[in-house]
């Protein structure tokens, strides 16, 4: 009865880490396995890359337009 | 003894546990973050831990709650589930006692007085505890 009970918390327990694991790698909302939650190194966030400057919007450069050469035409 | 009443008893307690767990692992699988947020709240997980609690504790509880519905491996489901709430119930126990404020993060409509609302969740996981060990025992006899 127990070995059956043990194989079946097994079984479980892995399925739902291969679920977990796999959900938060292709989903969207997935946070990084490892977060940053030491209040003494500053901002608390689930993604260590993220530091106190990440509110501030980087627009995307556009396409620069070829210059004129000085000598054309 | 076995009353009449017993497989209806423990049906209900089947179904009252499972979709529990299930409609509370919803919440907290939509949006890690903030689960990890809500971990941090309790102060009591190592900082390393508490991504990795945020993204696999839901799906513990989801496999869990219906494994139990669907009668897989249902002690063993019983055992996760009784393993889970008596961690939560520790944790919100001793938050209370030290008098630290927090979000437990279980369900939204509860959130309007926080203490109330822990104290009462303290008391609805004690009974669901309760019943998920008199399940267990029910199970064991059969």
């Amino acid at each position: 009865m127990i070995q059956k009970d043990l194989k079946g918390i097994f079984v479980l327990l892995f399925f739902a880490l291969v679920t977990a694991f796999s959900y938060n790698y292709l989903s969207p909302f997935g946070i990084a396995l490892f977060g940053q939650w030491e209040e003494s190194k500053g901002v608390v966030t689930t993604d260590p890359k993220i530091d106190s400057n990440a509110s501030i919007e980087i627009k995307p450069f556009g396409i620069i337009k070829p210059g004129v050469k000085k000598n054309e035409k | 003894m076995k009353s009449d009443y017993t497989p209806v008893f423990l049906f209900i307690i089947k179904l009252t546990l499972g979709i529990t767990f299930i409609y509370v692992s919803f919440h907290r699988i939509a949006d890690p973050a903030v689960f990890a947020g809500i971990l941090y709240g309790y102060a009591v997980f190592p900082g390393f831990s508490i991504n990795l609690l945020a993204i696999t504790l839901p799906f513990v509880e989801l496999v869990a709650g219906f494994s139990l519905i669907l009668g897989l491996f249902p002690r063993s489901a019983l055992f996760i589930i009784n393993a889970v709430l008596s961690g939560f119930i520790l944790i919100i126990g001793f938050n209370l006692f030290r008098g630290h404020g927090f979000d437990s993060g279980c369900f939204v409509f509860l959130s309007e007085n926080q203490t109330a609302s822990n104290v009462w969740l303290l008391i609805t996981d004690s009974l669901m505890l309760a019943s998920g060990i008199y399940f267990l025992r029910k199970t064991t006899a059969s």
